[in-house]
């Protein structure tokens, strides 16, 4: 679907355009910042010459890649949601942001042993005692160290 | 040289508690780099969240043990499995792989414990002796002088861009834009997000944990790497005294070639492991037994490598400008036990320097007990479950990203700077020039703005200050060099490349 079986040479003008776009709203966003008086160089000076810079670079990236050369004619690396790996990856993602999420509503303690059980069989394990075991025993001592040894006011969610 | 404060502050570094963490460090380390794909950048900064309770010397000394302890590790897996544990050991694979193929493996670790200590320790005494000279030049340095350094460090991506310069600048440039996201210190004004998290600009260690670790994370939910059993049993843990004889002379060599080499920002362990070699081949009397398994070898790799510690440490203490990204994720952590490396350091806080020098050489000697003792374990250790690892390197990055300010945002950011890394390495962007450019575009940006209101707006008065000159010319000449040499590799490659084909 998305950057399928296509080569690097299509894959790096993407990511120029992508850079680029990134690099232009950097640089219209530098004419909204507040102009200082008797400031030979302000806060705008720096990120709109970075962000020229930067567009400068993606442009030469682009032109580097209108042509097929050795270094852009083999297969780039896959972001097609058909890919078994990348649906893998995306779930990874979605299972550390929900765990993110949901830090301060069940708090640590208790979100913690879920998400390393769900990542374990996320990359194939699939002995559930041991997994449970190392979610419970991992979290506790992570939780321990950084509670009472660092003295970190970890989230607590429900339990608190 | 204040003696009478350095025997002190060595004193201190040598406390019970202290060695316990410099010893605690050193373990992790060399499990760290013993296991592939997991580098030394990545376990200080897995680690940089564990010292935020902790005094300034057991936390930088199990940094540094980590630091230590991860360059040797990667020999281990380097010579077992033929897989490198950290980059700076791909050298140790040319002659420390076939070692352990003739039944030698055990005779290969020792060498490269020993050899890994000695350079190490040369590195430790060196940037002791070299430092403080340095940061004696640097402290006549005004805001035009640290601009033009910056813009020297800056210099160095084109070094470590890898294949190709163009992706190695863009990330650079990224790296500085968003290192302008927050507050100016200059005018005290708020640039581009107005959330609360970036009034301090982009949170550092978060933005270092999510590029390296959780990047790392990502990609192995994508494709898990497969543990490797390894079968060979090791007999020896220090080398025999012919074998010392032998390789004496590249263990020196190594230790000076890579701290030398180290000292120069950007050139890391694995490019003097490199070119210490060579340079062991190029002396040898027998250089057509060099590939096929022999001490000196492995010792010149080794030596190298670690010396590198010592040297890269040079430019980060007595400058603030790191080396690489191992001592530039170290510079973090010191800025957050409030010391700012630089000549000013010398001055306000020379116990501290020299509590750091006593803490790298006390490493070297943790690393060479820990290797003794643990050799046979961290042997079992490469064949750990990758699919326990993984998740639980994941819950530790994200703990330590909360834990600098018990703020939610710094998590929520890790995780964002962790998907960016994940692309940026997918599309082959290096990642190091982002770190680089962290550290170094907010000192850019404030000296030359300190020298442009001093200067009047003439910016071209810069050209007459003579070390301004020299950093610029430095800066010059090390972007030429490095085009030169990724030239050279570039070529070497497609040779083997075509000798490949024919064959």
């Amino acid at each position: 679907m998305f950057l399928g079986g296509v080569v690097v040479k299509k894959a790096n003008i993407i990511a120029a355009i992508i850079g680029m776009l990134f690099s232009v709203v950097a640089f219209v966003l530098t004419f909204t910042f507040k102009h200082f008086k008797n400031v030979p160089v302000g806060p705008e000076f720096f990120p709109r010459y970075l962000a020229v810079g930067m567009f400068i670079c993606c442009a030469v990236l682009l032109l580097q890649n209108l042509k097929v050369t050795k270094d852009n004619n083999y297969p780039a690396k896959t972001l097609s949601l058909r890919d078994k790996g990348m649906q893998k990856m995306l779930i990874g993602v979605g299972i550390v942001l929900l765990y993110a999420l949901l830090w301060n509503v069940l708090g640590f303690l208790l979100i913690s042993p879920l998400a390393l059980f769900a990542m374990m069989y996320l990359v194939g394990m699939h002995k559930y005692l041991r997994m449970g075991i190392i979610s419970i025993v991992a979290t506790v001592v992570v939780f321990c160290i950084f509670k009472f040894l660092l003295g970190i006011e970890m989230p607590m969610g429900i339990l608190e | 040289m204040d003696f009478g404060l350095m025997l002190s502050s060595f004193g201190q570094v040598f406390l019970p508690q202290n060695i316990l963490f410099v010893f605690i460090g050193a373990i992790g380390g060399v499990l760290i780099g013993s296991i592939p794909g997991l580098t030394s950048t990545m376990g200080i900064a897995l680690l940089v969240p564990f010292t935020y309770g902790m005094d300034f010397i057991p936390s930088v000394g199990m940094l540094l043990g980590i630091f230590c302890g991860a360059m040797y590790g990667g020999s281990i897996s380097a010579i077992l499995i033929r897989t490198p544990g950290t980059p700076a050991a791909a050298a140790t694979i040319l002659d420390g792989y076939p070692m352990g193929q003739k039944g030698e493996a055990g005779r290969a670790l020792s060498i490269s414990l020993f050899s890994s200590f000695f350079g190490g320790l040369i590195g430790a005494l060196l940037m002791t002796f070299l430092s403080p000279f340095i940061s004696k030049m640097a402290l006549k340095f005004g805001p035009a002088e640290f601009f033009t350094l910056a813009v020297f460090g800056l210099s160095v991506i084109i070094s470590i861009s890898g294949k190709s310069l163009v992706k190695g600048l863009i990330t650079a440039l990224f790296g500085l834009l968003i290192s302008t996201v927050g507050m100016d210190k200059t005018c005290a004004y708020l640039r581009f997000f107005r959330f609360q998290g970036f009034y301090d600009g982009i949170p550092f260690i978060p933005a270092l944990i999510g590029l390296f670790a959780i990047s790392e994370v990502f990609t192995n939910f994508e494709h898990m790497l497969a543990s490797q059993k390894v079968k060979t049993k090791i007999a020896h843990v220090l080398p025999s005294w012919s074998d010392v004889k032998t390789i004496s002379r590249a263990v020196v060599t190594g230790g000076l070639i890579g701290t030398f080499i180290g000292a120069i920002p950007g050139a890391g362990g694995d490019i003097s492991a490199f070119v210490s070699y060579s340079e062991a081949k190029r002396v040898s009397k027998h250089p057509e037994k060099f590939g096929t398994g022999i001490p000196e070898g492995v010792a010149a790799a080794e030596s190298a490598n670690n010396g590198c510690s010592g040297g890269a440490m040079i430019p980060m203490l007595s400058l603030g400008v790191p080396g690489d990204s191992n001592t530039a994720v170290l510079m973090g952590a010191f800025i957050m036990q409030g010391f700012q490396p630089g000549p000013m350091m010398y001055v306000e806080h020379l116990d501290i320097v020299y509590a750091v020098f006593a803490s790298l050489i006390v490493a070297n000697f943790a690393m060479l007990l820990v290797g003794m003792c643990g050799v046979r374990t961290f042997a079992k250790v490469i064949s750990l479950e990758r699919k326990v690892l993984i998740p639980i390197i994941l819950i530790l990055s994200l703990v330590g990203s909360y834990a600098i300010n018990q703020s939610m945002f710094d998590v929520y950011f890790a995780i964002v700077m962790g998907i960016v890394g994940y692309l940026f390495q997918k599309y082959e962007f290096p990642l190091s020039p982002i770190l680089l450019a962290l550290i170094l575009g907010p000192m850019s940006e404030s000296n030359l703005r300190r020298f442009m209101q001093i200067a009047d707006g003439k910016f071209l008065t810069i050209f007459t200050k003579p070390i301004c000159v020299v950093f610029i010319l430095l800066a010059v000449a090390s972007m030429i060099s490095a085009v030169r040499n990724q030239h050279k590799i570039n070529l070497k490659e497609e040779a083997n490349k075509t000798a490949g084909t024919e064959q």
